[in-house]
C-alpha cells in the first residue's frame, strides 16, 4: 500500500507557486519606527488624530486603504476620491504644518495631494506603503 | 441565464495559465530562486490545479503574480508605481449568492497623473491643479454575470484646494515643529505609546490636533469619459465637468461635529451600548459630488430601440455618501455605509421618458454585524441597467 504523504497538496502549491510568484520588496517600504515617514504616517492616522486607524505601529504596517475608517465600500469611485483626497490634503498639512516637513525637491502640495490621493484610493495598497510615498514626498525635519 | 462554460474547467484554465506563468517568469531570475523552481518542479501539477479550488489559494497565487508580471525593473521610486495597472482578479458572485452562478474576472484600474502644479505656494490654503488620464472596471468572464458592467475611461483636468484644516492663525517656529517631531520619535520607542494607548500618546495627539480647524476640500474636474459595458454594445461618451466636496472636522470633540445630523442615531447608539458621550461626528459629514455630463448615446443600442434620435444629451448626477461607526464588538468597529446616486436627463423626449430611462437612482445601504456579517438593502438602478431591482441581502465579508 502506498505510503500517504504528509504534505498537505493545498497548503504546499499555495507556499511554492505564493514563493515563486512573490513580487520584488518594494524600495523605501520598509516598516521601522526609525523611519520619520512611518511613524508620521501611523500617528497621523491614529484613534486620537485623525482617527482612520485604531492599531498599534507594528500592527498597522499591514493594515490596507481597506480598512481604514474613511473607506466606504458602497461609494461611488467619485466619492471615494474626494474623501481620500481630503484626507491627503490634510496629511500633507499636519505633515508641513505641525511636523517640520518641507516638500522634496519637484514636490508640491498639489503632487502630494494627488499621489496620497492614488493611493488611499487603491483598497489593496497598505499603511506601509502609504508611509513610503509620504516619504518619496516630504523631507522630514530628521531627514535634513 | 445560465453559464455555457462550467465555472470548475474556468477556474482551473486559469488556474494552469497562472501555473505556467509563474514558471516563465521565474526563468531569467537570479540563482536564488532556483530553489523555488525546483520545489514547483517536484509538485504533482495535478495537485496545483486541484488546490486552486481551496480558500484563499487563489488569492495567494493571482495577487503577487498579476504584481510581478507588471512591475516591471524600472519602477524604482516609489511614485512609479501610481503609474502602473492595477489589476485584480477575482470571482463575482450573483445577487442570490448561489455558488454556481459565481464567475471569473478581473478589476482594473490604471491611473496616470500627466501634470500637478501649485497655483500659488505662498498660499495658506494653496489651490492645485493636475491633469490625468484614468481607466476603470470590471470585466467578467461572463458579461451576463457582471454585478458592476460599466467600464469609464476618461481624461481629467482637475482644480482643487483645501480650505482649512489647520487653524490660519496658527504659525509655529521651525525649531518647535523639529523639536515635536524629534519628541514624536523618542516616544514610538516606548510600547505603549507605539500601541496607540497611554498619558504620552494622549497627550501629543491633543498638542497635534488643537490647532486643526474645520477643513473643507472641493475639487471642480472637466471629462471626457468613454462608459461601455464591457462588451461595449452599450457604449457612450460622456463630457461635462463635476464638483465634489467634503467638510470635516477632525477633532473627536467639535462644535461643527453637531450639524451632522446623519450622525445622530448611531451617537445616540453609542451613546447608549458604549457609554460614550453623545457626541455626533465632524469626521463623517457626508460626502457629496454633483456632475453635469454631455451624453453621446449614439452607440447605446437600448436607447436607440426607444427613441432613434442620436444627439447628445445633457446629464446631470448628484452622488452622495456615508460612513459612521455605529458600534464595537470584540474591539472591531461596526459601521453602518450607506451611498446613493442619482442621475437625471435634462429636456428628455417623450418616448425616453415613458421608458423611464430618463432618470435613475441608486441607494444602497449596509450594517456590520459581528462575526463579519452584515445586513444590506440596495433598491434602484444606475443609468446602463434596464432592471429597477429591490434587494435585501444578509451578507458574509471576505477579502478576496
Amino acid at each position: 500500500m502506498a505510503k500517504k504523504s504528509k504534505l498537505n497538496p493545498a497548503k504546499a502549491a499555495a507556499a511554492a507557486l505564493n514563493a515563486a510568484a512573490a513580487p520584488p520588496t518594494i524600495r523605501n517600504s520598509v516598516w521601522s519606527n526609525n523611519n520619520t515617514a512611518c511613524v508620521n504616517t501611523w500617528f497621523c492616522l491614529s484613534a486620537q488624530a485623525l482617527g482612520q486607524i485604531d492599531a498599534s505601529f507594528d500592527d498597522a504596517e499591514t493594515l490596507t486603504m481597506h480598512e481604514l475608517a474613511c473607506w466606504n465600500d458602497l461609494a461611488s469611485p467619485d466619492n471615494r476620491e474626494i474623501e481620500a483626497a481630503t484626507l491627503a490634503d490634510i496629511l500633507t498639512k499636519l505633515f508641513t504644518n505641525m511636523l517640520g516637513a518641507r516638500y522634496e525637491a519637484g514636490q508640491n502640495y498639489a503632487s502630494a495631494v494627488v499621489a496620497m490621493t492614488l493611493v488611499l484610493t487603491d483598497a489593496k495598497k497598505t499603511v506601509c506603503e502609504l508611509a513610503a510615498v509620504v516619504d518619496e514626498l516630504h523631507c522630514f525635519t530628521t531627514e535634513r | 441565464m445560465k453559464s455555457s462554460t462550467p465555472f470548475p474547467s474556468v477556474r482551473i484554465a486559469f488556474a494552469a495559465v497562472l501555473s505556467g506563468l509563474a514558471l516563465f517568469s521565474n526563468v531569467p531570475s537570479a540563482p536564488a530562486q532556483a530553489t523555488t523552481n525546483n520545489i514547483l518542479a517536484n509538485l504533482d501539477p495535478a495537485r496545483v490545479l486541484r488546490a486552486v479550488g481551496e480558500k484563499g489559494v487563489f488569492d495567494s497565487l493571482a495577487q503577487p503574480l498579476v504584481q510581478r508580471i507588471l512591475q516591471t525593473t524600472h519602477t524604482n521610486a516609489l511614485l512609479g508605481f501610481l503609474n502602473d495597472w492595477n489589476l485584480r482578479p477575482k470571482f463575482f458572485h450573483a445577487a442570490d449568492g448561489v455558488s454556481d452562478d459565481a464567475v471569473l474576472g478581473l478589476e482594473y484600474h490604471y491611473q496616470k497623473s500627466i501634470a500637478s502644479r501649485v497655483l500659488d505656494d505662498s498660499w495658506k490654503n494653496p489651490m492645485g491643479v493636475s491633469l490625468a488620464f484614468e481607466a476603470r472596471g470590471d470585466v467578467a468572464v461572463e458579461a451576463q454575470k457582471n454585478p458592476n458592467n460599466l467600464l469609464e475611461t476618461s481624461l481629467e483636468l482637475h482644480l482643487f484646494q483645501g480650505i482649512g484644516g489647520i487653524d490660519p492663525t496658527y504659525s509655529n517656529s521651525d525649531a518647535a515643529k523639529a523639536e515635536f517631531q524629534h519628541e514624536l520619535m523618542q516616544n514610538v520607542l516606548d510600547k505603549e505609546f507605539a500601541s496607540g494607548r497611554g498619558k504620552a500618546y494622549n497627550a501629543m495627539a491633543r498638542r497635534l490636533t488643537e490647532h486643526m480647524a474645520p477643513q473643507f476640500f472641493w475639487d471642480l474636474q472637466g471629462h471626457a469619459t468613454l462608459e461601455a459595458d464591457q462588451q461595449f454594445h452599450d457604449r457612450q461618451w460622456a463630457y461635462g465637468g463635476k464638483l465634489a466636496f467634503a467638510f470635516r472636522e477632525w477633532r473627536a470633540h467639535s462644535t461643527a461635529g453637531w450639524f451632522n445630523v446623519l450622525d445622530y442615531p448611531f451617537a445616540a447608539l453609542r451613546w447608549l451600548v458604549e457609554k460614550e458621550d453623545f457626541q455626533p461626528s465632524g469626521r463623517v459629514f457626508p460626502s457629496v459630488v454633483l456632475g453635469l455630463d454631455l451624453v453621446d448615446g449614439s452607440d447605446n443600442d437600448a436607447r436607440i430601440a426607444i427613441d432613434p434620435d442620436t444627439d447628445a444629451f445633457p446629464r446631470g448626477r448628484a452622488e452622495l455618501a456615508f460612513k459612521t461607526r455605529a458600534l464595537r464588538w470584540q474591539e472591531r468597529p461596526l459601521y453602518f455605509s450607506a451611498a446613493y446616486r442619482y442621475f437625471q436627463e435634462f429636456s428628455a423626449s417623450r418616448a425616453i421618458q415613458s421608458a423611464d430611462l430618463d432618470r435613475s437612482e441608486y441607494f444602497v445601504m449596509r450594517m456590520d454585524l459581528p462575526y463579519r456579517f452584515n445586513l444590506s438593502f440596495a433598491t434602484g438602478k444606475l443609468p446602463l441597467d434596464q432592471d429597477n431591482d429591490e434587494v435585501y441581502a444578509i451578507g458574509w465579508a471576505l477579502n478576496f
